[in-house]
């Protein structure tokens, strides 16, 4: 008898693996660093799970995950709450809608779409928090965390590949399988 | 069927969430209690996983800063030394002035400032280069923080506690746009206000009568309002700039791995919460 709940529990663990790192990366991104100015401005390293996870994945990284991360990056930093949410939510979007020009490139390719999706994803955060505090912020801290973001993709990419290659296969049909 | 049904909840789900997110966003704008309250919550639930994570973190920092220390041993110590004999001159002062104080009250028959007790916390996440400057601390209502009290770290002040969950609680940093701090010019005595602005300095606003502000000129927090103890270290003007005077706060939140919160009661200020079911008159 191979079937039973132990397999099945290890297939749901393995399901909510794309969620659960996203969230993890979330509030890694709050550990202090107390080593030179490295803690000074914290990468958004939960938007590189989306993207990628969203290339790869969509069946994975439902827009639920992506809602459940930006809400767990919020009431991590204490930033309003739900902006996180609708800043992936966004980027799950717009990376759904250009999948086909990332799946199967060299890696250059997905890297340099990450680049672009982290700064937008930036840019909306930017302009979403400077209404929500009714105040114009400055800019020069976050293209620094955007640019620290995006130097860490590739170590993140690579051990999102290393997951990926033991997750189950697509159940169900998704809008982004073409 | 299944396939239709996954795309249909697929496609239902990103308006349906981004509404949710909105909506939420705008009750935490208008500052709904059920918002406090799952901010407070969030803050026991996340405070142990992420002290956990900053335990290695804070580990590798202290090893890095221990071989830079070993590199600077020998500078250090002239300069340990040179600051040793400086500072038993200020001992012998502040001695003096200790006992001359203590003079002057007895004769004037002054009302004794309270004595403010303190907690020590460690600092178990900042939320560094986005929209917010805060830190979470790992102590909370059990061990006596409430919201309002005022943090500092070895130099000066690093903020205030704005939310306290059970075990854990959450601190608004200097720099965070929200923060404005009362405080004076520590020569002068001129009142003023310390705000953040999102930078790594603060800028000093509405100093009173137009005061002459000079750079290097320490300030401290003033005790108007009555949250924050008077006297605490807070930073030093550094230059006038885009129509400001710019301060740069003493304490290093970066580097600093423990805090002090302090339990500052003014008597008679703040009413004091009586005891449910509390008998008997009132004085």
């Amino acid at each position: 008898m191979t079937e039973g709940w132990l397999p099945e529990l290890r297939r749901l663990a393995l399901i909510l693996t794309p969620a659960a790192s996203g969230a993890a990366l979330a509030l890694l991104a709050t550990t202090p660093l107390p080593i030179g100015h490295i803690g000074e401005a914290m990468p958004k390293l939960a938007t590189a799970a989306v993207f990628f996870w969203t290339v790869h994945r969509p069946d994975l990284m439902t827009c639920g995950a992506a809602f459940a991360i930006g809400l767990v990056a919020d009431l991590a930093t204490g930033a309003p709450l739900a902006i996180s949410s609708l800043v992936l939510l966004a980027v799950r979007r717009a990376v759904l809608a250009r999948r086909r020009l990332l799946v199967g490139k060299p890696f250059r390719a997905l890297w340099a779409g990450f680049a672009l999706a982290a700064l937008l994803a930036a840019a909306l955060d930017w302009a979403l928090s400077s209404l929500y505090l009714l105040a114009g912020l400055a800019p020069g801290p976050v293209l620094f965390q955007t640019l620290l973001t995006v130097l860490l993709f590739p170590p993140l990419a690579w051990l999102f590949a290393r997951c990926q290659t033991v997750l189950p296969m697509p159940r169900l049909w998704m809008p982004g399988y073409r | 069927m299944a396939l239709q049904l996954g795309e249909t909840i697929q496609r239902f789900a990103f308006p349906l969430l981004v509404g949710l997110a909105i909506s939420l966003t705008m009750l935490s704008r208008a500052d709904h209690p059920l918002m406090a309250a799952a901010r407070t919550q969030a803050v026991d639930i996340l405070a142990p996983v992420l002290a956990a994570t900053s335990r290695p973190m804070a580990a590798l920092g202290e090893a890095v800063r221990r071989v830079e220390r070993i590199a600077a041993v020998h500078e250090e110590n002239a300069r340990l030394r040179e600051q040793n004999a400086r500072l038993l001159h200020w001992q012998a002062v502040a001695r003096r002035l200790e006992a001359e104080n203590r003079d002057f009250r007895a004769l004037l028959s002054t009302v004794a400032e309270p004595r403010d007790a303190f907690v020590t916390a460690r600092i178990v996440a900042v939320s560094g280069g986005s929209f917010v400057r805060t830190a979470l601390i790992d102590a909370g209502r059990a061990d006596g923080v409430a919201a309002g009290q005022a943090v500092v770290a070895a130099h000066g002040m690093v903020g205030r506690v704005v939310e306290a969950g059970a075990r854990a609680a959450r601190v608004l940093l200097l720099a965070d746009l929200n923060s404005r701090v009362p405080v004076m010019l520590e020569a002068s005595r001129a009142p003023a206000i310390v705000a953040g602005d999102n930078s790594d300095t603060l800028s000093l606003m509405f100093v009173a009568g137009g005061g002459a502000v000079s750079p290097g000129e320490r300030l401290v927090t003033s005790g108007q309002g009555g949250m924050l103890p008077p006297g605490l270290p807070v930073g030093a003007v550094t230059a006038f700039e885009d129509g400001a005077w710019r301060v740069a706060p003493f304490a290093d939140i970066v580097h600093a791995e423990h805090v002090r919160v302090l339990d500052y009661a003014l008597p008679g200020l703040l009413p004091a919460t009586r005891e449910a079911g509390a008998t008997g008159p009132l004085w």
